[in-house]
């Protein structure tokens, strides 16, 4: 990229590109008409511009044509307009997936961007110290083995979620069966399945919240839908700031 | 049938004033929203455009609903991507609830035909930008987010 800023940078150069912007495929002899430097001057010039990759050039006969070639002025900026572009070329997530099953059934999916690492978002996920400050007042509880329980607290002791830990692995991956204690309404309900994943994107992670497998669009889906928003809302203020995020009653 | 729809909530620590700010304001805009400029009088009709610093265009709209510090509506011409400029704009309403210390966004993004290029496209962008917005103003740092 050296070479694509340093051939940029002399003005006669620029002129040439502009030359061939307005019509692509100028002989040598034609890109020295109108130029007050030498036709050594000139050739030189384009020398530099061949060997930066900003033009091609193809020989017929004794005639050389020379042709602007835009590559690296995309990379150039790509690099620097690409991490806009990427967020919203955007990733596709699993709610994409399922639209596309004929058969899909109902599904929540959440993501969120935490500056932090994996460790500590998989600890603020684990450590019911930390999820009493986000997760409804809640302390979150398990042995983290597949297989075992998993509960969440408030602290008055009454149960608001429990289920079992399908997947634990740390700082990647936690999977658990949720059956919604706290609303009486769901108790019909049978176990729903949430799923966190955490990416790590430099020094920001990528959470993904998944709420899946609903008989149907039962109560605790309904009851589920904008509940986890606040929720992760608070994760990444703790996260981020150190403090838990107040919400007054809405 | 129901119409596909983008929404999004998000809770911040901050005041309905600078988070109206936050949205509006291409100084601010430009800390969070990985480098984009918006520019607009926000006034019902006016059109606003979002771009990067080099001019970049990367979308535009017409404001079709303008109440400070509440509520902004505008139309989304996603401009981006070629694949996206054969879809006809889309709508945006942003929504800012007092909640004590807290302020509750919501973001629709509608009006969409069909699942367009530009629905598919901007589903996670919303995440990535919303989470950036979040940070910038309870911390003051922007979210470092690299390129793919």
């Amino acid at each position: 990229m050296d070479a694509v800023f340093k051939a940029l940078s002399d003005s006669t150069r620029r002129k040439l590109l502009d030359r061939l912007f307005k019509r692509d495929g100028q002989t040598s002899g034609e890109l020295c008409e109108r130029n007050k430097m030498t036709r050594f001057g000139v050739m030189k010039h384009l020398g530099v511009l061949e060997e930066a990759g900003l033009i091609t050039t193809r020989k017929v006969g004794r005639e050389k044509f020379h042709y602007l070639n835009p590559v690296p002025v995309q990379q150039i900026a790509d690099r620097w307009i690409s991490k806009y572009a990427a967020p919203f070329a955007g990733a596709l997530t699993a709610l994409k997936r399922s639209l596309e099953d004929p058969m899909s059934k109902p599904i929540h999916v959440y993501e969120v961007f935490i500056r932090t690492t994996p460790e500590k978002l998989w600890q603020a996920i684990t450590d019911g110290e930390m999820t009493k400050h986000y997760f409804y007042g809640s302390s979150v509880k398990s042995t983290w083995k597949a297989g075992g329980p998993i509960t969440y607290h408030n602290q008055d002791g009454k149960l608001l979620v429990e289920g079992k830990v399908i997947v634990a692995e740390p700082n990647k991956r936690l999977q658990q069966t949720w059956f919604a204690a706290y609303d009486p309404e769901a108790a019909g309900d049978r176990p729903s399945r949430v799923t966190w994943e955490i990416e790590k994107l430099g020094e920001t992670c990528k959470l993904t919240v998944t709420h899946d497998d609903f008989d149907s669009e039962t109560k605790t889906f309904q009851s589920v839908a904008r509940g986890w928003n606040p929720v992760l809302s608070g994760l990444k203020t703790l996260l981020e700031t150190g403090k838990p995020l107040v919400i007054a009653s809405m | 049938m129901s119409k596909p729809k983008h929404v999004y909530e998000v809770f911040i620590r901050t005041t309905p004033e600078k988070l109206w700010h936050a949205i509006t304001d291409a100084k601010i805009t430009q800390k969070y929203f990985f480098g984009a400029l918006v520019e607009s009088d926000w006034k019902v009709g006016s059109s606003y455009v979002c771009k990067s610093e080099a001019g970049v265009l990367y979308h535009e709209g017409k404001v079709l609903e303008s109440d400070p510090p509440k509520k902004l509506v505008h139309t989304f011409a996603a401009k981006f991507d070629p694949k996206m400029k054969e879809d006809r704009p889309s709508r945006v309403t942003w929504t800012i609830e007092p909640l004590g210390p807290t302020c509750k966004l919501t973001l629709v993004h509608d009006d969409f035909d069909a699942e367009t290029a530009t629905f598919e496209s901007v589903r996670g962008g919303w995440n990535a930008v919303l989470s950036a917005m979040k940070t910038w103003l309870e911390t003051g740092e922007p979210l470092v987010l690299p390129a793919k």
